[in-house]
């Protein structure tokens, strides 16, 4: 993946929408975009446009057959905001793990 | 991302506690998870100013971090700006964490604070967002 579109994939998911059409076609697989219309509870064309800024970060692709579209996200974007940082609670709880042992040895 | 309080308890008293996590010589026998080395680093947290850390997988991957102290009141607390870049060094959302040491009977209790920075809206979905798909991300990935 384009690094430079990391900061873009970022902001694209920054919004509840769009997240939770991107969890759901993580959980789902590809889905048609009525499909999406149907459940997200918000209008047709508001859909149209975050599936387009979603895929213009590079989040989800389109697939189309006759006048249908498909979305399914791509794995390659999000394994790389996934590589790019590390999860706050597991940074924590790992780093207190290894000052725990660090004081204990000191006090021994 | 939630905000995040983690609480652990030490049989050291408030003072070198307070040394273990502000120190840079103290700090970087702990900070991160393990098997990461911090090669890169200003992580001097016993005054205000500049920090950062750049730690290195064992497959070589970088995670570069950074932030300002804003905040130190020795022993009790710390507080400092926490933001990850990405890798042409373009810094991302801020959030911000907070060390507070509570003196106790025998030793001391530390509790990190992780929160999102700013009480807009916006940012609040915009922390909850990249946590929530990232812990997703973990499980759906591997």
């Amino acid at each position: 993946m384009d690094m430079t579109s990391l900061a873009e994939t970022f902001s694209a998911l920054a919004d509840e929408n769009r997240l939770a059409m991107v969890e759901r076609l993580m959980t789902e697989g590809e889905l048609p975009a009525g499909a999406l219309v149907q459940d997200a509870g918000i209008s047709g064309p508001a859909i149209s446009r975050h599936l387009r800024v979603l895929r213009e970060a590079g989040v989800i692709s389109q697939r189309a057959e006759g006048t249908k579209r498909f979305y399914s996200v791509r794995r390659d974007a999000l394994k790389a905001i996934s590589n790019w940082t590390i999860d706050h609670r597991y940074f924590w709880e790992s780093g207190l793990d290894r000052l725990e042992t660090m004081l204990a040895e000191e006090s021994e | 991302m939630s905000d995040i309080r983690l609480e652990r308890s030490f049989g050291v008293s408030p003072e070198r506690l307070f040394a273990a996590v502000t120190s840079q010589a103290d700090l970087l026998q702990w900070w991160g998870p393990e098997g990461l080395h911090v090669p890169e680093h200003a992580l001097d947290l016993s005054q205000t100013g500049p920090w950062y850390s750049v730690m290195v997988n064992e497959e070589g991957q970088r995670f570069k971090v950074s932030g300002q102290v804003t905040s130190i009141d020795p022993p009790k607390s710390v507080g400092f700006t926490w933001a990850w870049h990405d890798d042409e060094d373009t810094r991302g959302p801020e959030s911000h964490v907070t060390f507070s040491i509570v003196a106790m009977e025998e030793g001391a209790r530390l509790i990190v604070d992780h929160r999102a920075l700013g009480d807009d809206e916006v940012a609040q979905n915009h922390e909850m967002g990249w946590g929530s798909s990232l812990n997703k991300l973990e499980t759906l990935i591997k």
